[in-house]
């Protein structure tokens, strides 16, 4: 029975999950390829159009998807850590509401190309985050005031997104489907962008291990093991902002992956929360992300829903009812 | 004496200034003697105007100001923080989506080849604020439910209560904002104006319906404010006052949902109002609860009014949002007063 | 024989209308009512009820802009009609003051403040759909206004110009593919016939690759979000591009493998396509049209140069 909870074995399970899921997104698409189809062009260009999509669509759209679902996950699991609350989202920083807005800005001022809109997304993202963090360090980082300041800074971005777009509203035309969150039309041009930041964040994450899992300790029992929490809290939570922002930009603001990811996992791996090393729970978490959101782009792409089901509106169905599923059981173990 | 009078009459004497002064501002130009006439019988020309549309629509924004300031109040004392409003805790997300599911139902029911009778948004007037107070208390009793701890600390925690609804004001509003984006284009537009918080439009026939509820709420916070002044205090203080906590709170929290819920039926999710307009109060140093309430509701008024007109006049002809210009003045003010918070 | 004809036609046009009214008039909301006199203050929310306002020679007194232009294809003629802001909310206060006999709108807009407009003056509201509408519309507005006859000869010569364009190019025998694409940064809505756009595009012999949509209740329904591999698994001849905010796409490696650009066969095209029900719009899009579909057969119409296609361009 233990077996079945060794993070080996879900660390293989989740990996040969997403190779399935990615197989699958390079057979999927309008023009029809069969799995032998699909290994063979993926390897040899043959200059049809068929390879060309492989290429050129399929494959970029679902990596991306792979590594923004790991970027929120991730992101989702230091904001958990740091507030040092199993209802952390990366969206609490502020984060989404200030990328929504930057791509908003550029869509409306400027002209869409991938390297602007992506850009003004992370600086966006980083800015909001900033002005909260600003608010909330009187409290450490880890009050009920970080959190209610995040808020309040998303509500200001989004309400200055609004204004955006109720002014022009060929904006509010352009950032429907984006603000709902997916994967279409999402390319190398995004990727390019997308991993450079994801793979920064998450290795300086992985090395700073040790110093997060201290963050799990009472402030006053850390700080007299020498640990600087401020410090740590604040280099944490500046990697979770930038995880978030890169993928918001990307992906739009897709909400809940970073929420529920740290939680499944933590339910698979059979852990009092405390005692699951994160040098373990974060790898995990990622691969956890990275399926939830390839799976939900694949279903947006298998399954017949018509023009009104992208990966975003799945991922928060699906997000919103595992919370409610497992909040019971988060707020019970929680110590009060 | 007169100093006591002088205190409680000068909150109801600003709004009326304001009032008088947002009813002169505007996209068609007004004189004094415009205002005047306009309170009269059977105003015409630019009285007319002011009459018809500007009257109507600050009296709406004084009471969802009104509704708005005094759910974040009770919220604020019984979650014991600073920085609780409505809009961020579910009780105007719940509302948002009963009223924009309505809205996309009675859309769809609309047969094509036939027409629509009048009724703003297609849905009958009276029976948006039910739809939302469906929606909010509905909300609200989902974040009661889900952080209602057993076990030694029995109750709800403040603590609890708060990340739960913070936590679900998040999840109503992805869905409301995925339901929105599913609708017709048309109809996504509409209602991405409604969410913003809009008094466009608004006149008489969309308060009355609310008006009750109103009463409802301020009869309610004026039989409880011996509760809710208690709980100002700490556990043990409030306790031993005789205020039965497990009572008194949930209570309360229905009393902030009805009061959110059928404000947003008014003029949507106008957000901000119920986090700074009590601290304002705090900050200006209104202690007595019974002031604190009067207090509130005036400032509540003002600051929507001021808003509503704000936004009325600033991108002429085209209209900000009061819920717009609500959360984009309130961001900063609240960052001012987050930073004396945290230095105090 | 026809300058006789053409003499009562002209005497016709001169004579006051007054006699036609009162009249009963309905709009496509429920009920009917009673205009008493000609309308001489018209406000026109829609562009088609501007649109068919310059068609007839008549200023309304305020028009809606989009993110404050006016539609460019109807040139000056609406330049001095006092902006109201966007459809989507017109300034109350403005539209008051103006005092006005009729105002005209979309139903799907200003159909919910019914109340508030009824209050100034007669309302009518319209759907507008497809090209049987538009004829619908363009005749039920023109009698309002006291121009029966002139929009009945709107009206005819639409079909005439319709029949004539569609024998010609079908006479040639060509059946390019297209696409009439309304393009939100990322998201490609394709225009299915059952709206107008299409509709008279295809009219013309022309093969739009989403075809009709036959399931589907209101018209504004009919149209397919197509991904970028969609796109090129369609391929059109023709690719037709409305980008509401103007200005260049967003690029994609998608776009360079479509016969369409490679050909210089894609085209971004003018607000008129969006909606084109109004008299002055509808024929734009036909010739206009033709021209892109079939330019061997069809020069490119008169119009403002602003309002003209031009070829697609990116965002790199």
């Amino acid at each position: 029975m233990n077996d079945l909870r060794h993070p080996l074995v879900i660390a293989a399970t989740l990996s040969a999950g997403i190779v399935v899921l990615l197989l699958g997104h390079l057979q999927i698409g309008a023009l029809h390829t069969s799995l032998a189809e699909a290994w063979q062009l993926l390897w040899n260009d043959d200059g049809s159009n068929t390879a060309f999509v492989l290429h050129e669509v399929r494959l970029p759209r679902a990596l991306n998807a792979v590594f923004t679902g790991a970027a929120l996950a991730l992101s989702g699991l230091l904001i958990q850590i740091i507030t040092r609350n199993p209802l952390g989202d990366p969206g609490l920083t502020g984060v989404t509401g200030g990328a929504t807005f930057g791509v908003a800005l550029v869509i409306t001022l400027l002209q869409p190309a991938t390297w602007t809109v992506v850009s003004a997304g992370v600086l966006g993202g980083c800015v909001a985050a900033t002005i909260t963090f600003t608010l909330a360090r009187g409290g450490g980082f880890r009050d009920i005031q970080m959190v209610l300041s995040g808020v309040a800074v998303s509500i200001f971005f989004l309400a200055a997104t609004s204004a955006l777009m109720i002014l022009e509203r060929s904006s509010m035309q352009s950032l429907y489907y984006w603000m709902i969150g997916g994967f279409s039309g999402k390319g190398w041009a995004e990727f390019a962008w997308l991993w450079p930041m994801i793979v920064t964040a998450g290795l300086l994450a992985l090395m700073i291990t040790r110093m997060l899992q201290m963050l799990l300790l009472e402030d006053a029992v850390a700080r007299g093991l020498g640990v600087r929490t401020g410090l740590w809290r604040l280099i944490g939570a500046g990697l979770s902002v930038l995880l978030a922002a890169a993928a918001v930009a990307v992906a739009g603001p897709i909400a809940f992956i970073g929420f529920v990811a740290p939680h499944i996992m933590r339910k698979a791996l059979d852990g009092d929360r405390k005692s699951i090393p994160l040098s373990i729970l974060m790898p995990l978490t990622a691969l956890c992300g990275a399926i939830l959101t390839l799976g939900a782009d694949f279903a947006a792409l298998a399954l017949p829903l018509g023009n009104r089901a992208p990966a975003g509106v799945l991922v928060t169905l699906f997000g919103g009812m595992t919370f409610l599923v497992l909040a019971r059981q988060v707020m019970s173990r929680q110590s009060s | 004496m007169s100093g006591t009078v002088l205190k409680w009459a000068a909150w109801p004497l600003l709004l009326l200034v304001l009032s008088i002064v947002s009813l002169r501002m505007g996209v068609t130009g007004a004189s004094w003697a415009d205002v005047w006439y306009s309170l009269g019988h059977a105003p015409q020309g630019q009285a007319g105007i002011i009459a018809d549309y500007r009257l109507p629509r600050i009296s709406a924004a004084i009471v969802v100001g009104i509704h708005f300031a005094l759910a974040g109040l009770i919220m604020q004392i019984v979650l014991r923080n600073p920085l609780a409003d409505p809009t961020i805790f579910g009780i105007s997300g719940g509302a948002s989506l009963t009223i924009v599911s309505a809205m996309a139902v009675s859309l769809a029911l609309v047969p094509t080849d036939q027409t629509v009778s009048a009724s703003t948004d297609y849905i009958p007037l009276g029976i948006l604020p039910y739809i939302a107070l469906v929606g909010g208390l509905s909300a609200t009793l989902l974040v009661l439910a889900l952080s209602w701890e057993r076990g030694p600390g029995r109750g709800f925690s403040p603590q609890r209560m708060t990340l739960t609804g913070v936590i679900i004001g998040a999840i109503l509003n992805a869905i409301v904002m995925a339901l929105v984006l599913s609708m017709s284009e048309a109809s996504t537009e509409l209602a991405i104006l409604w969410l913003a918080g809009s008094l466009y439009a608004r006149d008489f026939s969309h308060l009355l319906p609310t008006l009750p509820w109103t009463l409802i709420g301020l009869v309610a916070i004026v039989v409880l404010s011996r509760s809710l002044s208690a709980l100002r205090l700490d556990v043990h203080s409030a306790q031993s006052l005789g205020v039965n906590l497990r009572l008194a709170r949930p209570l309360l929290i229905v009393v902030a949902a009805s009061l959110a819920a059928s404000g947003v039926a008014i003029a949507g999710p106008v957000g901000f109002v119920g986090l700074l307009v009590p601290y304002i109060a705090k900050v200006i140093g209104v202690r007595q609860m019974s002031y604190q309430i009067w207090v509130c509701c005036f400032i509540g008024a003002a600051l929507v009014v001021a808003s509503d007109t704000l936004g009325r006049i600033i991108a002429a002809p085209v209209e900000v949002p009061v819920g717009i210009i609500t959360s984009l003045i309130g961001a900063p003010l609240f960052a001012l007063i987050l930073n004396r918070n945290l230095r105090s | 024989m026809k300058f006789l004809r053409s003499a009562m036609l002209g005497a016709l046009l001169f004579t006051p209308h007054a006699y036609a009214f009162p009249l009963e008039v309905s709009d496509d909301r429920d009920g009917s009512f009673t205009i008493e006199k000609q309308p001489e203050r018209v406000i026109a929310l829609s562009n088609f009820a501007a649109d068919l306002m310059v068609a007839l020679g008549k200023e309304p007194l305020a028009v809606t802009t989009y993110e404050g232009k006016r539609p460019v294809y109807l040139g000056g003629s609406i330049d001095k009609a006092l902006d109201l802001g966007d459809i989507t909310a017109p300034n109350l206060e403005l539209m008051a003051k103006l005092k006005p006999d009729l105002t005209v709108g979309l139903l799907r807009y200003n159909g919910p403040f019914e109340k508030q407009i009824t209050a100034m003056g007669h309302f009518l509201a319209y759907h507008t759909a497809d090209v049987e509408k538009s004829r619908q519309n363009v005749a039920n507005l023109g009698t309002a206004l006291g121009h029966a006859e002139e929009t009945e000869a709107l009206n005819r010569n639409f079909d005439r110009l319709r029949a004539e364009y569609a024998a010609k190019a079908k006479a040639h025998g060509k059946a390019p593919s297209y696409l009439f694409i309304w393009s939100f940064h990322d998201t490609f809505y394709a225009f299915q016939d059952n709206l107008m756009s299409a509709e008279l595009l295809s009219d013309l012999g022309a093969r739009n690759l989403v075809g009709h949509n036959d399931k589907v209740r209101l018209a504004e329904e009919a149209f397919k979000i197509l991904d970028p591999e969609q796109l090129l698994a369609l391929n059109p001849d023709y690719l037709l591009v409305f980008a509401s905010h103007g200005g260049p796409i967003k690029a994609n490696p998608i776009y360079q493998r479509l016969d369409a650009v490679k050909n210089g066969r894609a085209y971004s095209v003018g607000y008129q396509y969006s909606q084109p029900s109004g008299p002055i719009a509808r024929e734009l899009v036909i010739r206009e049209g033709a021209h892109l579909l079939f330019p061997d057969l069809f020069k490119a119409p008169e119009m403002p140069d602003a309002a003209r296609a031009k070829q697609l361009v990116f965002a790199e």
